[in-house]
């Protein structure tokens, strides 16, 4: 017979896909594939690394935990659920990837994601850049101030950030603050346009989420959460997520 | 005429439908056969060909002894049968009362076309303006407002849809008959109520209905509704559910206290769309979503008006109800459709591939693309559309979709000349029954068709070659795109619709996902005594399957029926005296119809008279206005029983409407129905409205001289008939012969029932629950004491059967009991129920170790506890062992069934043990697929192994070591199990000699040969024998008992006879002429030939033969001779069709 | 000007919150922005919609060439619309789709939606046009005396 095989037998202790079963309504479905492949087959990730959905959650259910873990496969899917989307079974292969990323010790997971979580947690803005609340105010302020001047039909645009009682909770990927401040502005022109009444957060501004990409649940709980309270705190009504 | 006292209603003229209702009526009951479609044959007739024979075969259906109280033409076109009343465009609305009287409303929508008069000129349809899509191609062509619901019925009215037509009254004014008539209505007394709070609303419904013709008022409120409805009676209210002060529902209520008649359709936004629901339990009709459209409203007001004003209700007296009202299919439309249905219009349905293969489709038969009309050269299939889909709340197996998916390859392989790539995508190929595994074998091997495993996740259009571009990945993961011109998508089954309310009304049960629901051990019994079901309305079946189970539904009607008091052994009615004509010299009379003055347009009857009353012959002519009305038809009567003549010849239309009439017509007079004859005189003048030039006159004359010259030469004989010794004989004792045994005993006649061994019940000994977790043991108890108790049934232990012969009505069994003594039974028909058992294997390893068994001995180790599931860690099961593949190329059906209950009753008990499953497909058919579900959801592993890698097996001290490749993660896996289960099938019992005794055959494998698989699926080519059980084909015990009810049905069909009567039309042999070269015999489609040596003489059957007159045409010396189709009559019939006989 | 444009399903807000509905009020604003004629779809789209392959923190995950790999359906996708423009109502997509364009040799620009609603009610100034292309970076400028 050819190399070692893959033994099944023997009551197996709890592993990876039957714990991640445990955390999910209906166990995600996770063991009911029919391996048909509709998955893999409308999956952009199918053949990165050898790998694609209907293999990966096969060598999840067969307990190969090991290969699960070592495999950089769960970082090349972006969990954009169109495998669930057709699955017959409506499997939770996302949720089974997102659990997979988590298998690593976190200083093993990628440096770019890692690091983009770290920044966020350095101060409240929650930020992937890094970007502090005052740097945020700086330029939201100055970028408004030159527009209001150079384009008078805009004088009286607003940018508010921390107004009370607004209706509207806007947040803002650090992309625009940060590198390229002019991009900030058609936004705010269509907000002033159709007469909203919004505003920034001091804290949690910053609408991407690099420790939910990181399966780092607490972190991404404490950024989540530092940008709900801000909404909460000044008494919005609808949170507008630009991410 | 066999009327009975005991009737019994048919609901669905499908398949089903017609056996069941044939069946019945053979028994001898009148039988009520509805359907709420323009015509006969359900679903199957829009499919041309059927699998594994790839054609049409329903004729098979039509009774073979007592033929001539049917039609004796293609079913698919249509029936007649002396017992059966057919109502079209009927449908059921209740039954009350009790098994045996049951009174069924019903409700028959009348169409503005007079089927008595249409004579299909079609002279309508051109100058019809309206087109809308034409369903009977799937809405893949278009049809007028007035239009053929299928091509090929006979008779054939058109019908008007009436939703769609705008009653211009062109067609009215062309019609040559007369037939239609579209202003019998008078809109104006229908008055509506439309009650909404808001203007807007209750002003545009005002408007569009009034331009419709309707009366309509409005109320602005509920307040006001109810006052108005106080005064005035309306037949209809439209009702807003949101108003303020009293809401729809409420005014619902009140309305109804009011007047309890009034017909409500609730009114609703999205939001409320589940209290429309809720009202529609408090008596709305239906509802309707806001905003809607004219197009919507519309054709519903039109449907309720013509379902309240011009349906008629009728009320039927009948003793049993089954109902066959078959499936719908589900619409990829309304689902997430990444498959491009609603998108490319070479995205069809399997349903819709069926018409364009068929020369009336949409592309006249060629395979051609719908978008551009190129040529197809590569086409798709892809299976499970609607089926095994949660999204789709459709955790089953829609059963038939593989094997027709195959059959449309073949038919569209064969249609290109192979030059067609065709592939089919699936996740299991479910060949489950005997004959399917080499069928699909075949279609890979001979016909070059591509199995694909896997689905595809959604087709993209290529805008520039027009290609439908499908993505898949091959099981390494790989990703192929693969281009197609078609793509088939194999769509599953739903309940038809109306389903749940029907079976609110009859008090049945629903299963969840909503299709009729069964008893336990049974395929036709619903918790309703007295109503069963038949065909597809319980789940999706093949023909054969359903044949199988209509024929198991009429059995049980039948024992309703006859417990109720209906005897089945016909009592003939008084008929007048036979009028003996022998050798008298012909003395006809002719009859000429005008045709409501139609044909009197065309020719001029008078002359055609006076030549017809030139012909020796010819005692009298007499004109006649209209034949095909009852007023017409009493005066043929009357000019029968005035001019006594010896030949009736009758020019008219429509010849096929008079079977049934002619029959009517020898009862009474005495004139035999051999020695008349019916001419269609005006279908070759009305082709399309072009009236024929002169030679029309000649054409018609010359159609009657040939009537005539047929009529002139027939030798009438009294028809032959043979006794029927009316007893059973049942071989085998199992749960199928016993079943058999207690149906026919039921109805009142003797029955042998002989077992092999020292007790009966078969595999019931051993087998202890289903996969349901019905015990079966309770099955068998109570089988077991019904046999026991019934004096008719005889058993014989430890008794088999030695030598027989005969043939149907009369067999002589010899059988020898265990002590060496001998008896003889005469019987009139043989059931074989010989049963099978588990197959025998010596691979994977079997007898090497304890730890390896086969399914069987696992049932009896778990039963009587020598096994004990606490010890078990882990087990393997291997599927298919020695099956699916040569010698034994067939699937058991059953075995993934029981693996699947053994895996699931194992976790049950010990949730902790690991089980490994190595299959090849799954055969989890129809709703068993539910459980494959639940298997996989307690965590067990399926792994898939194909023929060519088959698991490797070898043991280690106690356990068994069980290691194959597992072909995803493209890694073997070695499972070390305590216990290897292996699933070795089933093989039939049925010894050779015993088939030879009774004349039989055997199919490659050793079961039983039915006559037809599909359309006589439990008799064999030689009538009066029947097969049933295992050893008919491997089955579960609920199918098994359909077979066994399903043979007893077949038997009682000639048991319930004390004679059989030949046709009219029979062959028989000169024996002055004949050689004895015996061609005859082996021309012989129904084996009713034979040489009786010691006389040398070719004798024929005269039960058995069906009249098709092979036997003469290859008789080398005129000694085959069909009576009424004598060479003499067939040259004269040619002479008088050249016009050299008329008159000379 | 005969510019064609498509426009990006994001995963996010189409297949995995809001469903078709949403879908169609983007087509609805896009449209009335370009121009119904203007407009055209990529196959397959809306919830059925091809991942671009920025989400999910593939863009910060360090493996870039399996990045280009994956989002290779999607550039074939967008080529074979034939659209100069596709625009993107959501940060990954741009950056992705973006990078797609020029890896695989597509050239089609990438814009915000919201740089498309302001280019079409005219209040889009000349700094605010970093992701048009040279067609539409004169087009109807808004305060062209403050290009910087």
């Amino acid at each position: 017979m050819p190399e070692t095989a893959l033994a099944i037998g023997g009551q197996k202790e709890s592993f990876f896909m039957k714990k991640v079963m445990e955390s999910l309504p209906e166990g995600g479905n996770l063991n009911m594939c029919l391996t048909c492949g509709a998955c893999a087959s409308g999956c952009p990730a199918t053949e990165l690394e050898g790998m694609d959905p209907r293999k990966f959650l096969r060598m999840a259910a067969l307990g190969m935990d090991e290969v699960i873990e070592k495999s950089d496969w769960p970082w090349m899917c972006t969990m954009c659920q169109r495998c669930i989307y057709v699955c017959p079974m409506k499997i939770d292969i996302p949720q089974l990837v997102y659990h997979a990323r988590a298998l690593r010790p976190r200083e093993q997971r990628p440096k770019g994601i890692l690091g983009s979580c770290d920044m966020a947690l350095k101060n409240e803005s929650t930020s992937a850049m890094g970007a502090s609340p005052e740097d945020f105010r700086f330029v939201v302020e100055d970028v408004l101030a030159e527009y209001r001047e150079a384009q008078p039909e805009f004088k009286n645009m607003q940018a508010p950030i921390d107004k009370q009682g607004a209706e509207f909770f806007l947040n803002q990927n650090s992309r625009e603050p940060v590198t390229e401040p002019d991009e900030l502005v058609p936004l705010w022109k269509i907000l002033h346009v159709v007469g909203a009444d919004w505003t920034y957060g001091s804290k949690g501004w910053a609408g991407e989420n690099y420790c939910m990409f990181l399966a780092d649940d607490r972190s991404w709980e404490h950024v989540t959460r530092l940008t709900a309270n801000q909404a909460d705190t000044l008494g919005c009504k609808v949170f507008l997520n630009t991410e | 005429m066999s009327r009975k006292i005991g009737t019994a209603l048919v609901v669905g003229a499908g398949i089903s439908g017609i056996r069941s209702a044939l069946d019945l009526a053979e028994n001898g009951y009148g039988v009520t056969l509805i359907d709420r479609a323009p015509h006969l044959g359900g679903l199957l007739s829009q499919l041309d060909y059927q699998f594994p024979t790839d054609r049409c075969g329903m004729c098979r259906m039509l009774p073979l002894v007592n033929r001539d109280a049917s039609s004796q033409y293609c079913l698919r076109k249509g029936l007649f049968h002396e017992n059966i009343d057919i109502l079209l465009n009927t449908e059921l609305i209740s039954v009350d009362g009790d098994p045996g009287n049951f009174e069924a409303r019903l409700r028959q929508t009348p169409n503005w076309v007079d089927p008595a008069l249409c004579i299909g000129c079609g002279l309508c349809v051109d100058v019809c303006p309206v087109e809308v899509p034409d369903d009977f191609n799937e809405g893949l062509t278009r049809r007028k407002a007035i239009y053929l619901p299928v091509p090929h019925n006979i008779p054939n009215p058109y019908i008007i849809d009436f939703a769609a037509c705008t009653r211009c009254g062109e067609c009215q004014k062309v019609c040559p008959t007369r037939a239609i008539h579209l202003f019998d209505q008078e809109r104006g007394r229908f008055r509506i109520l439309v009650v909404d709070d808001e203007k807007i609303v209750r002003d545009s419904l005002k408007a569009l209905m009034e331009e419709e013709d309707f009366r309509v008022d409005t109320a602005e409120s509920g307040a006001q509704a109810l006052d108005m409805l106080a005064a005035t009676p309306y037949q209809l209210m439209l009702t807003d559910i949101k108003m303020p002060g009293m809401d729809g529902v409420e005014v619902l209520q009140k309305a109804k206290e009011l007047l309890p008649d009034l017909t409500v359709v609730m009114m609703t936004a999205y939001a409320t769309v589940e209290t429309a629901v809720e009202a529609m339990k408090l008596g709305a009709l239906d509802y309707l979503i806001k905003p809607f459209e004219p197009g919507q409203l519309i054709p519903m007001i039109l449907r309720i008006y013509q379902g309240l004003e011009t349906a008629q209700a009728l009320t039927l007296n009948v003793g049993a109800v089954v109902l066959s009202g078959g499936t719908s299919f589900y619409d990829p439309k309304t689902g997430k459709d990444t498959l491009g249905y609603s998108t490319y219009p070479d995205v069809v349905t399997s349903l819709e591939f069926e018409r364009i293969l068929n020369p009336m489709g949409p592309t006249g038969g060629k395979l051609v693309r719908l978008s551009d009309g190129r040529p197809i050269t590569r086409i798709a299939w892809m299976q499970c559309v609607g089926s095994r889909d949660l999204h789709e709340n459709a955790d089953f197996c829609s059963s038939i979709c593989c094997m027709s998916a195959i059959k449309e390859a073949r038919l569209a392989k064969a249609k290109a000349g192979g030059d067609l790539d065709a592939t089919i995508y699936y996740m299991d190929m479910r060949t489950f029954n005997k004959s399917f595994q080499r069928y699909r074998d075949q279609a890979q091997k001979a016909h070059g068709i591509h199995f694909q495993r896997g689905r595809i996740h959604t087709t993209v259009l290529d805008r520039k070659t027009g290609e439908l571009v499908l993505r898949y990945t091959d099981i390494n993961g790989k990703i192929h795109e693969d281009r197609r011109d078609l793509l088939v998508l194999s769509v599953g089954q739903r309940p038809i619709p109306g389903m749940e309310k029907l079976a609110e009304t009859l008090g049945i049960d629903l299963n969840a996902w909503g299709f009729a629901a069964t008893e336990p051990f049974s395929q036709t019994r619903t918790p309703k005594d007295g109503i069963f079901l038949s065909g597809s309305s319980s789940g999706l079946k093949d023909i054969s399957d359903s044949v199988i189970q209509a024929s198991a539904a009429a059995l049980n009607a039948s024992r309703t029926l006859h417990a109720a008091g209906g005897h089945l052994s016909p009592k003939p009615s008084p008929a007048a005296e036979p009028m003996d004509v022998f050798r008298q010299l012909p003395k006809a009379l002719v009859i000429l119809c005008t045709c409501n003055g139609a044909l009197a347009q065309k020719i001029n009857l008078n002359d055609l008279a006076a030549k017809a009353a030139s012909d020796p012959s010819v005692a009298h002519v007499e004109v006649l206005e209209r034949v095909c009305t009852a007023e017409g038809w009493d005066q043929v009567v009357e000019q029968v029983k005035t001019v006594r003549p010896n030949r009736l010849l009758i020019g008219s239309c429509l010849p096929h409407v008079y079977a049934r009439k002619l029959r009517k017509l020898e009862h009474e007079t005495g004139l035999s129905s051999s020695l008349m004859e019916v001419v269609d005189l005006r279908t070759p003048l009305l082709v399309r409205g072009d009236a024929l030039p002169d030679p029309a006159l000649t054409s018609t004359a010359e159609i009657l001289s040939m009537g005539l010259a047929r009529l002139k030469r027939i030798e009438p004989l009294p028809p032959v008939t043979v006794p029927v010794e009316q007893r059973a004989l049942v071989v085998g004792g199992g749960i199928a012969g016993m079943t058999a045994a207690l149906a026919v005993a039921d109805h009142g006649f003797p029955v042998d029932l002989i077992e092999k061994e020292a007790q009966v019940g078969g595999n019931l000994n051993w087998l202890s629950r289903t996969l349901e977790g019905y015990e079966t043991k309770a099955l068998f108890d109570e089988t077991l004491s019904r046999i026991e108790k019934n004096p008719l049934i005889r058993v014989h232990l430890k008794s088999r059967v030695i030598d027989a012969f005969g043939q149907e009505g009369h067999f002589v069994t010899s059988i020898e009991d265990a002590d060496g003594k001998m008896q003889s039974i005469a019987h009139g028909v043989t059931i074989l129920a010989t049963g099978g058992n588990e197959a025998k294997t010596t691979a994977y390893g079997y007898g090497t170790s304890p730890a390896i068994v086969t399914q069987k001995e696992l049932a009896v180790k778990l039963e009587d506890k020598t096994l004990d599931p606490a010890q078990l860690k882990t087990v393997a099961m291997i599927q298919c062992v020695d099956s699916r593949e040569e010698p034994r190329n067939y699937c058991s059906r059953i075995c993934c069934a029981s693996s699947l209950k053994f895996a699931l009753e194992l976790k049950t008990l010990h949730p902790d043990i690991q089980i490994v499953i190595f299959y090849r497909d799954l055969m989890a058919y129809g709703f068993y697929e539910s459980y494959y579900t639940q298997a996989r959801k307690a965590g067990i592993l399926f792994i898939q192994y194909t023929p060519d890698q088959k698991p490797q097996v070898h043991v280690q001290d106690t356990k068994v070591v069980v290691r194959a490749l597992e072909p995803i993660i493209a890694q073997d896996i070695e499972v070390t199990a305590d216990l290897l289960v292996l699933a070795t099938g089933i093989q039939p019992a049925l010894p050779p000699n015993l088939a030879k005794a009774y004349g039989i055959s055997l199919d490659p494998d050793g079961f039983f040969l039915e006559a037809d698989s599909k359309w006589r699926p439990v008799d064999a080519l030689k009538e009066g024998v029947f097969a049933c059980g295992l050893s008919h084909s491997p089955r579960s015990i609920t199918e098994s008992i359909a077979t066994a009810e399903a043979a007893a049905q077949r038997a009682l069909r000639i048991l319930s006879h004390a004679q059989l009567t030949a046709g009219k039309i029979v062959a028989t042999v000169r024996h002055s002429l004949c050689s004895l070269c015996e061609q005859c015999i082996s021309a012989c489609p129904y084996e009713a030939r034979a040489l009786w040596a010691e006389q040398e003489k070719v004798v024929v059957h005269p039960v058995r033969c069906q009249g098709c007159g092979t036997c003469a045409a290859v008789c080398p010396n005129s000694a085959s001779v069909l009576l009424g189709f004598t060479e003499q009559q067939m040259f004269d019939v040619i002479d008088a069709a050249i016009g050299s006989a008329m008159c000379s | 000007m005969k510019i064609k444009f498509t426009v990006q399903d994001p995963c996010q807000i189409v297949r995995k919150s809001f469903g078709e509905p949403i879908a169609e009020d983007l087509r609805f604003v896009v449209k009335s922005i370009v121009g119904e004629e203007n407009f055209i779809d990529m196959e397959p789209n809306r919830s059925n919609n091809f991942c671009c392959g920025g989400g999910g923190g593939f863009l910060q995950s360090g493996f870039k060439e399996q990045r280009l790999k994956y989002g290779k359906v999607k550039d074939g996708q967008i080529q074979a619309t034939g659209a100069q423009y596709c625009i993107a109502a959501c940060h990954n997509c741009h950056a992705q789709i973006h990078e797609l364009s020029e890896s695989y040799g597509g050239h089609y620009q990438v814009v915000h939606l919201w740089t498309m609603i302001c280019l079409s009610l005219g209040i889009l100034g000349p700094n605010e046009r970093e992701y048009l292309g040279n067609d539409l970076k004169e087009v109807a400028v808004f305060h062209p005396e403050t290009a910087m």
